[in-house]
């Protein structure tokens, strides 16, 4: 599994640069078809690894995405939260919890639970004065 | 601003370039544009990679303040000697056993539960049930019906015609898809008390009218952030979809009329005469079911949902006020007429719940006077035996609470939101 949360050296993070090699040519003299190939070759390698690296860019986008607004492509029903990374956490003195991503329309849920039940105890307090 | 491109466009003729100064300057700006576009990428990889850990470590933190959240307002209702509805992982259909019989409730009788809107339920016949909205293809993509339809009405001066308006396409709201989401942003020079106030118009499919809808769920988008004053339906046969038809509230019964507790909770716009308003502010995730049988001379054929949104961002001196519907749907949902389910209570640490005093349930769309026919309840307490018994027992740390939910007469099924207990 790939890391998520920290960087690791890794040969597909080095700097890339192109492949491209260009070969000088000089119509009136030497042409050699083997460099002009080669030139061509290297060319389309180096379009066909862009074209990659912008899918890979789009399915990482994704897959963010789709981790924060998940609520539709998964069941709704008793999926409170996704185990995704190979991870976890500690908060406080709490054990360790793996690393649970919540969908964002879940927090909003939960959110307005949370300021249902203060408005509860609010009006709970009030009748008590 | 448009990146330069180095390649440049050449026009050779009569059989081909031939100089060959030409043609090395062409390869060359071939590679200029390869190097401009991989160190464009080394810095895009490198951005997006820290943007996804950002982004997904203060999410799990964030999330983590919510619940600790929880935790403090559980402590706070302890020393209320009161227990309420926290999470999914209270729910369970097999509590263990009573006398050596199995409590486990058997699939077809079993609650629905959902965890964005929040509500426990009727068990669902899911092969039964269907949107009117939401359609898809043989090969289970989604489609946009041709059928659907709807209008937004600008109601106020600065959601108005003329206004500057960023919008997307209100069918959207329909896609089950993270990044489609129905946005109608107002751009104003100078920003207003009132906000940016509107009407949203939705048709019930003409080929769908008779199947009686029975549910509607709407996300509003920005989520917390956009308020729903209204929600109200017609039965005109063949609605504008304008003030011209005939609206009434969905919350026409004026259900929990004037009760605090109840905002957010029943549909906005059917209180008479009350002190509180119903205007549902910030609104999260909303569900509600419409009891089809009051309708049943005459279908529902549309929706009318009144929004605001008071909020606004600033940017380069404009305000911007955002709002629509990350997800809308409105359903022919069919129930069970009964079903069960167990919740699991545990006592606040270093207590005991000896007793459990009083179970109250919170049914919104169902008035009060009739909660005991849609809901009842019973009390297990686990025994030494490794047992659960109605009786209670000398201090327990868990108490389970079984409810039964029930259809009414005029088929309107309860949505259960939370479950008050009362304990000493």
């Amino acid at each position: 599994m790939n890391n998520y949360f920290y960087s690791q050296y890794d040969n597909s993070k080095n700097i890339v640069q192109p492949h491209l090699q260009r070969v000088r040519q000089r119509y009136r003299g030497y042409r050699d078809s083997g460099k002009d190939n080669l030139e061509s070759h290297q060319f389309i390698l180096d379009v066909s690894i862009l074209l990659k690296k912008i899918n890979d860019f789009e399915n990482l986008m994704s897959q963010m995405a789709s981790l924060t607004y998940f609520h539709n492509s998964a069941s709704p029903y008793f999926v409170a939260a996704t185990p995704f990374f190979n991870a976890s956490y500690k908060m406080y003195s709490n054990p360790e919890n793996r690393v649970l991503i919540e969908d964002i329309l879940e927090l909003s849920s939960t959110l307005n639970r949370i300021s249902n039940k203060i408005k509860l105890l609010e009006n709970q307090e009030s009748q008590n004065d | 601003m448009t990146e330069p491109i180095y390649t440049q466009r050449r026009t050779a003729q009569y059989s081909g370039n031939h100089s060959s100064t030409e043609y090395n300057k062409r390869v060359e700006e071939n590679y200029q544009d390869l190097v401009y576009l991989y160190n464009k990428y080394n810095v895009i990889d490198t951005k997006l990679d820290q943007m996804f850990s950002r982004v997904m470590t203060d999410h799990i933190f964030l999330s983590n303040a919510v619940k600790d959240s929880m935790d403090r307002l559980k402590a706070l209702e302890a020393t209320e000697k009161m227990m309420s509805l926290y999470s999914y992982s209270q729910l369970t259909y097999n509590p263990g056993s009573s006398n050596g019989l199995s409590l486990a409730v058997p699939a077809s009788e079993q609650l629905t539960f959902n965890s964005i809107y929040n509500y426990v339920t009727l068990p669902i016949v899911s092969n039964a049930s269907f949107s009117v909205l939401k359609m898809y293809n043989s090969v289970g993509e989604q489609i946009i019906p041709s059928f659907f339809e709807t209008r937004v009405e600008p109601l106020n001066s600065i959601d108005a015609p003329g206004a500057l308006i960023d919008t997307t396409a209100p069918y959207y709201s329909l896609y089950d898809r993270y990044d489609r989401v129905w946005k109608r942003s107002v751009i104003v020079d100078n920003p207003s008390e009132t906000g940016a106030l509107m009407y949203f118009y939705v048709r019930v499919p003409a080929n769908a009218v008779d199947k009686k809808v029975n549910s509607i769920h709407l996300s509003p988008y920005p989520l917390n952030s956009v308020d729903i004053l209204s929600i109200h339906y017609t039965q005109a046969t063949n609605p504008t979809l304008s003030s011209q038809d005939s609206w009434k509230a969905l919350n026409s019964d004026a259900l929990y009329n004037d009760d605090l507790s109840a905002v957010g909770q029943v549909p906005p716009g059917g209180w008479v005469n009350a002190v509180n308003s119903d205007i549902i502010v910030n609104s999260a995730p909303l569900c509600f079911n419409v009891a089809s049988l009051q309708f049943e001379n005459k279908p529902i054929t549309g929706f009318r949902i009144g929004m605001r949104q008071k909020n606004y961002i600033r940017e380069n001196n404009k305000y911007v006020y955002t709002y629509g519907l990350s997800d809308l749907d409105i359903r022919v949902n069919k129930y069970l007429n009964t079903g069960r389910i167990y919740f699991r209570f545990s006592a606040p640490e270093n207590q005991l719940i000896f007793r459990v005093n009083s179970v109250t349930p919170k049914i919104y769309n169902v008035p009060l006077s009739l909660t005991e026919l849609a809901f009842s309840n019973r009390v297990l307490y686990p025994t030494s035996a490794n047992d659960l018994s109605v009786i209670p027992q000398s201090g327990s740390s868990t108490v389970f609470i079984e409810i039964t939910l029930n259809k009414l007469q005029d088929d309107t099924v309860p949505l259960l939101s939370d479950l008050i207990i009362s304990y000493e």
